[in-house]
C-alpha cells in the first residue's frame, strides 16, 4: 500500500515539470509552429532560474528569470522559423544544442551548489490527512497544486476566448486567419515566446525544487518527452497534463522499485516510461485518429502571405 | 517619408551568393563565438588560431577530421536516405548504438572466428543491428500514420539505457570499477589503418557507401520510385507505387547506414562499448543532411567541414576555453547558415512608400 | 484598432470624415505587381462607385487574381496606389483593408474547416464564438437570406453553403466592397442566377461589387460596368450596356485568337472501353457515388456535366482504375489508360522533381529507359525534349523542377506523359480549368484528336460550354448519381442546367 502512494505521489512531483514544458509545447503547436528545442530551453531556465536563485536568496526572482531566459531562446526558434521560415525541425534541433551548450557555459562553477531558499511541499491542512488519497494529491508544491489550473486556464483560453479562436485558426489555416484580420505572426511570435517560458519554468522546478542543484544536462531527456506527451495528449491542455502524470508515475516507480529493493538493473527500469509512452501511443493512435483529433493543419509550415 | 521592410521571394539566387552566403555565415558565427569568448576572457584568436591548427592547419589534425568525419558522413547519410522517402530519422543516434551493441555482442561471443573474419561478421552485425532498430520505427508509421520523429526519437533513449543496462552488468569490465565500458574486444576486432596514414579504412567505407547511396536512389529506377514516393505520395498511389513498403525498406537502409557508423566506432576508435560512443553522432546527421540540402554527395562535403569544426572545438579544450564554448559555437555557425539559407530564399526591400507616409501622416496606422 | 464589433456590425465603419457621396468609393491607380520576371499587372486603374456592380473579366492569367489580391491587402503591389473614399489604404495589409471596408469571397473562400459556421463568421472580430454569436450569427443569416446553421461544423457544408458562408462572413463585419472571386465557378446555372438576385439587391442597398468571371454571358447579365484585363493590362473600362459578346470576347483574349470549335466524331462509338455498373465509393462515411452506370466507347466523347463536388473526383478516379468501387463492378478493356487528374500538382506530378523526371513517370521502368540497376537518365531527358518540343512545354531545361511552371506548363506536362502512349481511354478530370486560352485549346483539340485515332475520352467538367461543345453524348451527375444522359444532337443547355442543380424531372 505504502509502495502505490509513494508511487503516485512521486509520480506527481515528477509529472509537473513535464506538463509545464508540454502544455508550452502545446501552446506554440496550436499557432502552428514545431519547436523540437524544448531540451534546450529547459536547460537554459534551469541554469539561469538556479543561478538568480542562488544570487537573490528569491525563488521569485529564480523563476521570473528561468521564464525569460526560456522566453528568450525561444524567440530565437521564432525570429527563424516564423521570420526567415527556417526549417522547424532543423531549428529547434540546433537550438536543444545551443541551449545545451549555452547553459553549460552558464553554469560552470555553479554545480555543487544548493540553494538557500527551499520550496518545500506544503501539505493542505485537512485535506492531506485523508487517507491514502490525502498523501497522494495533497502534499505537493505549489507548482503541483497549480498545474491542474494552468491546463483548465489554457483550455479556456483556447475554447473560450477571443484569442483562442484566432490562435487555433492560425495553426489550422494561416491563410484563412490572415485574409480575416487575424495577426497571424504576432500571433505565431507569440504563442512560440510563451511556450519557452513555459520550457524554461520548467527547467528551473528541475534545478531549484526537484534536485536543488545544477549538472549539466541535468533535464536529461525530459524535453524530448514534452514533445512526446503534446502528441500523447492530442493537443488537448487535459489530455497533455494526464499524461504527464502518467509518465511521471511511471518514472517514479524506477526509484520506488530500487528502494524497495527489486533486483533490476535501474537502466531498464528507466527505459520503462519510453517503452511505456511508445506503446500507448501505438496502441491508441490510428490512422484517421490526428483527423478527429486537434493535430492543427499547419503544424511544421512556415506561412508566406505572398505565397503563389 | 515612411519606408517599409519586408522579405520577398528571390527567384534564384547568384552562384556567387550560392558560394558567399555560407562563407558569410560561417564567419558570422565564428564572429559571434570570438564576442562569447572575448565575454568570457578569453584570447578569440588564439583560441581560433589553436581551432585551425587542431583541424585542418596540421597533418595531425587533419587526421583527427578525417576520424570524426566518418560517423558524421554515415549518420547524415542515413537522415539523407530516409529523406528521399519522405521521412525525418531523427533516431541516427540509436541506430548507431544498436549497431555497436550488436557488433560488440559477435566481438564478445563469437572470439573462436579467425582473423578477418571476426571483423566482417562484426560490422555485418552493426548494419543488420541498425536497420533492424530502424525498421521497428518504419512500421507504426506505415500501419497506423504514427509521426516517425517521436518514434525514432523515443528509440534512442530506449537503446541508450539498453546499452548503459550491458555495460553496467553482464557485459561491463569488472576490472572498470563503475566506469562505462564493456570488456574488451579481441585485437582481430579491430579495423585497419589506410596504409601510411592514422586514419582506419571506416572512413573508406563511409565514402563507398555515400556512393552506393547516391547510386541507388539516383541512378536506379527503384530509387526513382523512392523520390516519387517520397516527393508526393498521392502521385506514387496513383502510379500504383507501394508507398508503405518502399518506407519500410528505406528505413532499414537508413538505420543500416547508422549501424554501420556505431560498428566503425565501435572497431576503428573505442575498442569497446561504451557510454559516449556517440557524441551526438545522430542528431548532428539530421544538421549535415540539412545543411548539404538533402544531396547525398554533398553530406560527403558537408561531414567533413562539420568534424573540422567539431575536432576543432576540442583543440580549444586543451588550450583552456571551455568545452561548452565550443558547443556554442557549433550551434551559432548552423543558425546563421540556417539564416544564410534564408538569405538566398528572400531578398529584404526597403522601399519607400507614398501611400503609407500619407496613410502614417493621416494616423490611421 | 478595434474592428466592426457585433454591435455596429452592420453599421458603416467609421473613417473620422465624413464620406464623400459624389467620388468614387474605391479607386486603384497605377497598380504594377510582378512575380520575378513575368509582369502580373501592369498600370493597373480600377473606380469602383457605390452602388454599382463591376465585371473583372479576362482569361486565366489575366491579373484578376493578383489584382484582387492588391485591393484586399494579400500582396503588395511594386507601384501604384489604393484609396477607400479619397483615403488612402495602408498596403499589404489584410487587416487595414478590412477596416476600409473591402472583402473577398476567395475562389477557395478561406475558411476553417474545423471550426463551426459561427466561428468563421466571426475570426477576426472582436467576437469569439459561443451561444451569443450564435444567435447573432443566425439573425444575420436570416436577413440575408441564407440558410446556414450556426453551430454546424465547416467541413460538412456543402460547395454553395461555403460561398454562402464566406458572403454572410463580410455582410457580418458591414463591409461594403465586396469582390468575389469566380463565384459561378461552383453553383449551378439557377444557383448562378440566384446570386446574381442577391448581388443585385446589395447593390441596391448602397454596396459596392466587384465579380471576377472569365464568362461572357455573366458579364451581360448582372454588371454595370465592366473592366477588361488582358496580359496584366487594363484594355476596357465601360459600361457593360452596348458591348456584345462578340467584342467583349476580342478585347479579352485579342484579335483572331478567338477559339475554333471543334468537328463532332467522325464515325460512330465503338467497342465498349470503360463499364462502371452500379459503383458505389465511400469518402469520410459519405458515399461519393452511388450506383453509377456509365459507358465509354472507342470514338466517343463522353461528357459528365455537374457542379463541383457532386462526385466528380470519385468518378475520376475510379474509372481511371486508381479507387477501388465499394459494391458495383468496373469493366475496363482498354489496354493503356491516361488519367489527367485535376489536382495536376498533388495527384499526378511531383513538384520538386524535375520536368524531364516527372514525363518519365510511366516509362522509368522500361527496357528502354533504365536496366534494374540503372537509370538511363540520358535517355528519359532526349525523350523529354521531345515531348517538350511536342507539347510546347514552357521550360527551358529538361531539368528544372515541376513546381516552377505555371498551370498551363503543368498540365502540357501532363498531358505529354498521358498521351503521349496512344492510350485507349483518356479519363480528364476538369482538363482546362485555371488554363490560358492557348493551352485549353490545345486540351480540347488533343482530346478531339485522339477520339478521333480510336481512344474513348471520358470528360469531367464544370465548365457546362466546354462539355456540350466537345461532347458526343452528355450525363449529368448530381448527387453521386447519374441523374440524364443526353445523345449527340439533343444537347438542351437550359435543360442540362436545371438537372445538374438537381431540379427537372426523374
Amino acid at each position: 500500500m505504502n509502495f502505490w502512494v509513494n508511487s503516485l505521489s512521486a509520480g506527481i512531483e515528477l509529472g509537473t515539470p513535464l506538463a509545464y514544458a508540454a502544455l508550452g509545447e502545446l501552446i506554440a503547436e496550436r499557432a502552428g509552429v514545431m519547436n523540437l528545442g524544448v531540451e534546450g530551453m529547459m536547460l537554459m531556465g534551469a541554469v539561469v532560474g538556479f543561478i538568480v536563485t542562488l544570487g537573490t536568496h528569491s525563488a521569485v526572482a529564480g523563476f521570473a528569470a528561468a521564464i525569460a531566459a526560456g522566453a528568450a531562446l525561444a524567440s530565437l526558434h521564432a525570429l527563424m522559423t516564423i521570420g526567415l521560415r527556417v526549417n522547424q525541425i532543423v531549428m529547434g534541433l540546433t537550438l536543444t544544442i545551443l541551449g545545451g551548450g549555452l547553459s553549460a557555459y552558464i553554469g560552470t562553477g555553479s554545480s555543487g551548489r544548493r540553494p538557500e531558499v527551499n520550496i518545500s511541499a506544503i501539505p493542505i491542512p485537512g485535506l492531506s490527512s485523508i487517507p491514502v488519497l490525502g498523501k497522494v494529491l495533497f502534499t505537493h508544491d505549489v507548482f503541483a497544486y497549480a498545474v491542474p489550473f494552468i491546463a483548465l486556464a489554457i483550455w479556456l483560453l483556447l475554447y473560450r476566448s477571443k484569442f483562442g479562436l484566432w490562435l487555433r485558426a492560425t495553426g489550422e489555416q494561416p491563410g484563412a486567419a490572415d485574409a480575416s484580420g487575424v495577426p497571424v505572426f504576432l500571433i505565431r511570435y507569440l504563442a512560440v515566446i510563451a511556450g519557452g517560458g513555459f520550457a524554461g519554468l520548467a527547467g528551473a522546478y528541475f534545478s531549484v525544487v526537484y534536485t536543488r542543484g545544477w549538472a549539466e544536462g541535468m533535464t536529461n531527456g525530459r524535453g524530448w518527452i514534452a514533445i512526446a506527451l503534446v502528441i500523447f495528449g492530442s493537443w488537448n491542455p487535459i489530455v497533455v497534463l494526464i499524461g504527464a502524470l502518467l509518465f511521471g508515475f511511471v518514472d517514479g516507480l524506477n526509484f520506488q522499485f530500487q528502494s524497495i529493493g527489486v533486483p533490476v538493473s535501474t537502466h531498464l527500469l528507466a527505459m520503462m516510461p519510453y517503452v511505456f509512452t511508445l506503446v500507448v501511443l501505438v496502441a491508441t493512435w490510428t490512422r484517421t485518429r490526428h483527423r478527429h483529433v486537434g493535430m492543427p493543419e499547419a503544424l511544421g509550415l512556415p506561412y508566406e502571405r505572398e505565397a503563389r | 517619408m515612411a519606408i517599409s521592410l519586408r522579405l520577398e521571394r528571390r527567384m534564384g539566387a547568384s552562384l556567387a551568393m550560392r558560394i558567399a552566403v555560407p562563407i558569410l555565415a560561417v564567419a558570422g558565427g565564428l564572429a559571434t563565438g570570438a564576442f562569447v569568448m572575448a565575454l568570457g576572457g578569453h584570447d578569440p584568436v588564439e583560441a581560433y588560431n589553436d581551432m585551425w591548427q587542431g583541424s585542418l592547419g596540421s597533418a595531425e589534425g587533419l587526421q583527427s577530421t578525417l576520424i570524426k568525419a566518418t560517423p558524421l558522413m554515415l549518420t547524415g547519410l542515413a537522415v539523407a536516405t530516409a529523406l528521399r522517402v519522405g521521412l525525418w530519422n531523427i533516431g541516427g543516434e540509436g541506430q548507431l548504438i544498436v549497431g555497436a551493441i550488436a557488433a560488440t555482442g559477435v566481438g564478445l561471443y563469437a572470439k573462436a572466428l579467425p582473423g578477418p573474419a571476426l571483423l566482417i561478421a562484426m560490422i555485418l552485425a552493426g548494419i543488420a543491428g541498425g536497420a533492424m532498430w530502424a525498421a521497428i520505427a518504419a512500421i507504426p508509421r506505415v500501419l497506423i500514420g504514427l509521426n516517425e520523429i517521436i518514434v525514432t526519437l523515443f528509440m534512442n533513449y530506449i537503446a541508450i539505457l539498453f546499452m548503459d543496462n550491458l555495460i553496467f552488468g553482464p557485459w561491463g569490465d569488472p576490472k572498470a570499477f563503475g566506469f562505462a565500458y564493456s570488456r574488451a574486444l579481441p585485437d582481430n576486432a579491430t579495423l585497419p589503418l589506410i596504409p601510411g596514414t592514422g586514419v582506419h579504412i571506416g572512413l573508406v567505407l563511409a565514402v563507398l557507401v555515400a556512393v552506393g547511396a547516391w547510386w541507388l536512389m539516383e541512378r536506379t529506377p527503384w530509387g526513382f520510385s523512392v523520390r516519387v514516393s517520397g516527393g508526393n505520395p498521392r502521385t506514387a498511389e496513383y502510379l500504383g507505387l507501394r508507398i508503405g513498403r518502399r518506407m519500410v525498406i528505406v528505413l532499414a537502409i537508413s538505420g543500416a547506414i547508422a549501424g554501420l557508423a556505431g560498428a566503425i566506432e565501435l572497431t576503428g576508435v573505442t575498442n569497446r562499448l561504451q557510454e559516449g560512443i556517440s557524441v551526438n553522432y545522430g542528431y548532428t546527421g539530421v544538421l549535415i543532411a540539412f545543411l548539404a540540402r538533402g544531396r547525398l554527395l554533398g553530406v560527403v562535403v558537408a561531414a567533413f567541414l562539420f568534424a573540422a569544426l567539431v575536432v576543432g572545438s576540442y583543440a580549444l579544450q586543451t588550450t583552456g576555453v571551455a568545452q561548452p564554448i565550443a558547443t556554442i559555437i557549433q550551434a551559432l555557425i548552423i543558425v546563421f547558415l540556417l539564416a544564410g539559407d534564408a538569405a538566398l530564399a528572400f531578398r529584404l526591400r526597403f522601399m519607400p512608400n507614398p501611400a503609407m507616409a500619407e496613410a502614417v501622416a493621416g494616423g490611421r496606422l | 484598432m478595434v474592428l466592426t464589433n457585433q454591435a455596429s456590425a452592420g453599421a458603416a465603419p467609421d473613417y473620422g470624415t465624413a464620406p464623400d457621396s459624389s467620388g468614387p468609393l474605391l479607386e486603384a491607380r497605377g497598380i504594377t505587381k510582378s512575380f520575378g520576371d513575368r509582369l502580373a499587372n501592369d498600370h493597373v486603374d480600377l473606380t469602383v462607385h457605390a452602388g454599382e456592380i463591376r465585371a473583372l473579366l479576362g482569361e486565366n492569367g489575366a491579373g484578376k487574381t493578383t489584382l484582387i489580391s492588391i485591393l484586399c491587402g494579400q500582396y503588395r503591389p511594386d507601384a501604384g496606389h489604393v484609396a477607400v473614399r479619397g483615403h488612402p489604404l495602408a498596403p499589404g495589409s489584410p487587416r487595414a483593408a478590412l477596416q476600409a471596408g473591402i472583402g473577398v469571397v476567395h475562389q477557395d473562400f478561406r475558411l476553417v474547416p474545423r471550426f463551426t459556421v459561427t466561428e468563421n463568421v466571426v475570426l477576426g472580430t472582436s467576437a469569439r464564438g459561443g451561444g451569443k454569436a450564435d444567435h447573432d450569427v443566425a439573425e444575420r443569416a436570416r436577413a440575408a437570406g441564407l440558410q446556414l446553421d450556426p453551430r454546424a461544423p465547416t467541413w460538412t457544408l456543402s460547395v454553395g453553403e461555403l460561398q454562402q458562408l464566406a458572403i454572410l462572413k463580410l455582410l457580418y463585419r458591414g463591409l461594403d466592397i465586396l469582390i468575389l472571386d469566380e463565384p459561378t465557378a461552383v453553383l449551378s446555372p439557377p444557383q448562378s442566377a440566384e446570386l446574381f438576385k442577391s448581388m443585385r439587391r446589395l447593390a441596391a442597398s448602397g454596396k459596392s461589387i466587384i465579380f471576377i468571371t472569365h464568362r461572357l454571358r455573366e458579364v451581360t447579365e448582372v454588371a454595370d460596368e465592366v473592366t477588361i484585363l488582358r496580359e496584366g493590362r487594363v484594355v476596357a473600362d465601360r459600361p457593360v450596356r452596348g458591348l456584345d459578346h462578340h467584342q467583349m470576347g476580342v478585347l479579352m483574349v485579342g484579335e483572331g485568337k478567338t477559339g475554333s470549335s471543334l468537328e463532332g466524331s467522325a464515325g460512330g462509338a465503338g467497342e465498349s472501353m470503360l463499364g462502371l455498373h452500379s459503383v458505389v465509393v465511400e469518402g469520410r462515411g459519405v458515399k461519393a457515388l452511388d450506383g453509377v452506370n456509365l459507358e465509354v466507347r472507342r470514338t466517343e466523347i463522353v461528357g459528365v456535366a455537374g457542379i463541383s463536388g457532386n462526385g466528380q473526383t470519385a468518378l475520376a478516379e475510379v474509372a481511371a482504375g486508381i479507387v477501388r468501387p465499394v459494391s458495383g463492378q468496373r469493366t475496363c478493356s482498354a489496354r493503356a489508360v491516361a488519367y489527367i487528374p485535376e489536382d495536376r500538382l498533388n495527384r499526378g506530378l511531383v513538384g520538386t522533381m524535375s520536368v524531364s523526371d516527372n514525363l518519365a513517370f510511366r516509362r522509368y521502368g522500361n527496357r528502354s529507359m533504365s536496366h534494374p540497376l540503372w537509370l538511363w537518365t540520358d535517355r528519359m531527358r532526349a525523350l523529354a525534349r521531345q515531348l517538350i518540343a511536342a507539347f510546347n512545354i514552357p521550360t527551358k531545361r529538361p531539368g528544372s523542377a515541376v513546381a516552377e511552371m505555371s498551370g498551363g506548363g503543368l498540365q502540357r506536362v501532363l498531358l505529354a506523359r498521358e498521351l503521349s502512349e496512344e492510350p485507349d481511354l483518356i479519363v480528364a478530370a476538369q482538363p482546362t480549368r485555371g488554363l490560358d486560352v492557348a493551352s485549353a485549346a490545345m486540351v480540347r483539340a488533343q482530346l478531339a484528336r485522339h477520339r478521333d485515332r480510336g481512344a474513348g475520352v471520358l470528360l469531367i467538367s464544370e465548365d457546362l460550354d466546354e462539355v456540350l461543345d466537345l461532347s458526343d453524348r452528355v450525363v449529368v451527375i448530381f448527387k453521386g448519381a447519374i441523374v440524364a444522359e443526353y445523345a449527340n444532337g439533343a444537347f438542351n443547355r437550359a435543360e442540362i442546367g436545371l438537372r445538374m442543380g438537381g431540379e427537372g424531372a426523374a
